[in-house]
């Protein structure tokens, strides 16, 4: 994950050298200590550290009515203005891309940026809508009755992309996007999941 | 919101010319929202393909997006191009593209249509 992390720093620096307007803005809960260590990337290589932000965006989701009764939300974390600058979204999955709809969604009422780019860790297919990412940590063929949850070191205490199978079909909903720290799917684990770390 | 805090704070500097373009800007927005959508079918549970002339920044596409959820939640949006002409500002990607052009900022991409009272369909590629 590390070396991932380093090859998407040093793209989005190669495509962007002007680190004074670039902002990082990593989506809740993953996307966030992907984008700080985006950050750090980006700060060794260039010198100067680019704006990291945090967008929470439970209340910008099309079906959060259906998720839950009460969203559990943490806050959007934009301390710096994103007007005339490059932003770019870091998530740990890409899915069917209506989590970046709705990030864009709220970027887009923060103010103007000139350009919006999205980074993700793992890219598993299945879009629903036409969204594409900019950088992509690794393309990973799956099932849509399949999840994949993507630990942090910071939230998780470890590093780790899993492959796991669901139990039933409805909970792939759930499992796909929970506003909080519970997104360990409760279906069973694939005996052979594949998995891969550091 | 990034409005900036001197146009809501000091309205005095402004001049009568930008008041009344102010004025006139929130009244376009107004016929445009008192614009009836027509022909929108109910779209829950539907996969949806966008169509549109040319691709460029992905603003126009977001924002159709955006005024399709108002009409129901659709299984599935897709988007389908004559032109894809580069440029993007967002993450957008069309899923059916006629042709890709590559083009410079300031070329244009003009698209003339029989319906539209053309003498022939068209597509042109303008140079500044």
């Amino acid at each position: 994950m590390t070396r991932t992390l380093s090859r998407i720093g040093h793209e989005i620096l190669e495509r962007h050298p002007d680190v004074r307007r670039l902002a990082l803005v990593g989506i809740r809960s993953r996307g966030v200590p992907l984008a700080q260590r985006l950050a750090r990337v980006i700060g060794a290589a260039a010198g100067t550290e680019p704006a990291v932000g945090a967008l929470d965006i439970a209340l910008y989701r099309d079906d959060f009515t259906s998720l839950a009764a009460q969203p559990i939300t943490k806050g959007t974390d934009i301390v710096f203005s994103i007007d005339g600058r490059t932003v770019v979204l870091v998530d740990d999955v890409l899915f069917t891309g209506r989590t970046v709809r709705a990030a864009l969604d709220q970027l887009i009422d923060f103010g103007r940026p000139a350009r919006i780019e999205l980074a993700v860790l793992v890219d598993r297919g299945h879009r629903e809508l036409p969204i594409r990412a900019d950088y992509v940590g690794r393309a990973l063929a799956t099932s849509r009755d399949e999840a994949v949850p993507v630990l942090v070191q910071e939230e998780d205490g470890r590093d780790q992309v899993l492959l796991t199978r669901l139990a039933a079909t409805g909970k792939r909903a759930a499992a796909r996007r929970q506003p909080s720290g519970n997104r360990q799917p409760s279906g069973k684990r694939k005996p052979s999941a594949r998995r891969r770390t550091r | 919101m990034s409005f900036p805090h001197r146009h809501l704070l000091g309205i005095e500097p402004l001049e009568p010319a930008h008041i009344e373009t102010i004025l006139d800007t929130a009244q376009n927005l107004r016929e445009i929202l008192d614009r009836p959508i027509k022909k929108v079918p109910a779209l829950r549970g539907k996969t949806v393909v966008l169509v549109d002339d040319v691709l460029f920044s992905g603003r126009t596409t977001r924002a159709a997006m955006d005024a399709l959820n108002d009409f129901g939640r659709p299984k599935r949006i897709q988007l389908a191009v004559l032109v894809d002409r580069g440029h993007r500002e967002l993450p957008i990607k069309a899923d059916f593209v006629g042709k890709n052009v590559p083009t410079a900022r300031e070329e244009k991409i003009l698209l003339q249509l029989v319906e539209a009272g053309a003498a022939r369909d068209e597509v042109i590629l303008k140079k500044p």
